[in-house]
């Protein structure tokens, strides 16, 4: 099977790449990039712990094709935080303990990321659906609901304070 | 799991895409959203020499409105989208229940009405299938799920369709020779391995919902065991049209997908003409889950056929109690 350049930009870093056509965005991160945050389970797209996001969304990387993810922003897990300081989703899913064994992490946060950005005030519920497409078996899911919803109500704040400065 | 090696094509235009299909003989497949087709291939229950993605022709991916009022969805719109179209709530409720948020904007509409049957056997994985004799939908001569049976039952499993099938939708579907329009209801057979009537080297392209007429209510019920993330165990849809006088049904239909293996339209056709009251829809609903036919747990093993019809029934009965009550606020 022949190989095909593909351009994909990760983290902000732009990568070229000769890849096979079958290979899913998910392999190409973990093998090629050695970016290891997304990981590979089910691979069947049930599990979400290969979540990334493309141009903002949360997908599955495992059900991406490496090759249809070119002149897409993806960012991962590795590109969240900034000049050293966490997230605020990563500091309140350590700060709510939200966090066991760390496997179905990345992923978690990567879906919150993706889903708070379209929907900034979020009801329970709202993150609980959202959040439905990724398997935690330490925890449970009320600490990592409780961090998310923490960051959604300090988003709100935050906002009404721009807004009041305007 | 890996994927096998294919090779992949992206075409910009949709005729382009029709004349990849063409000329690779029914060895190519459609690629959209991928959630469905890629694990299957991972699974090797489906074999591809060439996936033809169809995300990159605009023509796709829009909404939009047509002379003679209907709307046309093109195939390769994001189900996320679906559940924004308010026209039909039956269609943005039934839209909103398939799979997750997550999978539901990486996954498409055209997908989502040609998502594959699915079977607790079947859907297992290559190395659970090696040295196994093979079931028909792999290509073998028998039946796990019902080993005296002589055909494949694997489950209708979309959301949308039975919702689709309820309002009178149609898809239109492209090839080189042409193109044809025909009810959603037309693309499904009663045949688990082979469960669609679209011919190699035709693309649905389109999906197209009628207008809404004044004083019609519709609904969708999706029994799962998860809120997110299941296939249904059933579903089912239900559209009722008042008369001017507000009381008597004009036109009523429904429709049920889940535990049949094909998505099945539900006799309701006896309400029309009729003053609706709650025993009268007790009534029909009782005689046309009987309609269903053959009920196939093939979708998950555990949950059994007697359950599903007793189900179907009251899900029937609960989304046509639904839509009327829309109809009279409509």
């Amino acid at each position: 099977m022949s190989k095909i350049l593909v351009e994909l930009q990760v983290n902000g870093e732009s990568h070229e790449l000769a890849i096979e056509p079958h290979r899913t965005l998910l392999e190409v991160l973990r093998e090629n990039l050695g970016l290891t945050g997304a990981k590979e389970a089910c691979d069947l797209g049930e599990c979400g712990v290969c979540m990334v996001l493309m141009g903002g969304k949360p997908v599955l990387s495992c059900l991406v094709l490496a090759a249809d993810a070119q002149g897409q922003e993806i960012v991962t897990i590795e590109g969240l935080a900034q000049g050293g300081k966490p997230h605020p989703l990563q500091q309140a899913f350590v700060e709510h303990g939200a966090i066991q064994c760390g496997y179905c992490t990345p992923g978690m946060i990567m879906t919150a990321k993706g889903f708070l950005n379209s929907h900034p005030a979020p009801t329970e519920e709202d993150v609980r659906k959202a959040i439905g497409n990724n398997i935690c078996r330490c925890t449970g899911y009320k600490k990592i609901v409780e961090a998310i919803m923490d960051v959604a109500s300090q988003n709100a704040v935050q906002s009404g304070e721009e807004l009041a400065k305007v | 799991m890996r994927l096998p090696p294919f090779e992949c094509a992206s075409p910009a235009s949709l005729e382009e895409a029709i004349n990849l299909l063409g000329q690779a003989a029914g060895q190519a497949r459609v690629l959209a959203g991928g959630t469905d087709l890629l694990p299957a291939m991972k699974r090797r229950g489906i074999a591809a020499g060439l996936l033809v993605n169809i995300k990159g022709i605009a023509g796709l991916k829009q909404v939009s409105a047509r002379e003679d009022g209907s709307t046309a969805i093109g195939a390769a719109v994001s189900v996320n989208e679906v559940t924004g179209l308010t026209a039909w709530p039956a269609l943005a409720q039934a839209a909103s229940r398939v799979a997750a948020w997550t999978l539901r904007h990486m996954g498409t509409v055209g997908g989502n009405l040609l998502v594959d049957n699915r079977c607790w056997y079947y859907n297992r994985s290559g190395e659970w299938w090696r040295g196994k004799e093979q079931c028909f939908k792999r290509g073998g001569e028998r039946c796990y799920v019902f080993p005296s049976g002589r055909q494949c039952r694997a489950a209708a499993s979309s959301d949308l369709v039975p919702a689709l099938v309820a309002i009178g939708a149609r898809v239109e579907v492209q090839s080189a020779s042409g193109s044809r329009l025909l009810a959603v209801k037309d693309l499904y057979r009663a045949d688990g391995a082979a469960p669609h009537t679209l011919e190699p080297g035709e693309i649905l392209t389109h999906i197209l919902l009628p207008p809404c007429p004044a004083g019609t209510g519709s609904a969708f019920i999706k029994l799962a065991r998860r809120q997110t993330l299941d296939f249904a165990l059933v579903n089912v849809a239900a559209v009722i049209s008042l008369a001017e006088d507000g009381r008597t049904c004009r036109e009523a239909s429904a429709a049920v997908s889940g535990s049949v293996v094909a998505p099945t339209p539900l006799p309701v056709k006896q309400l029309e003409g009729r003053e609706i009251t709650t025993w009268l829809l007790d009534e029909v609903a009782g005689e046309a889950v009987k309609a269903m036919g053959f009920v196939t747990y093939a979708g998950a093993m555990d949950v059994p056929a007697g359950y599903r019809r007793q189900v179907a029934g009251v899900l029937l009965r609960r989304s046509l109690e639904q839509a009327w009550e829309r109809a009279r606020n409509a």
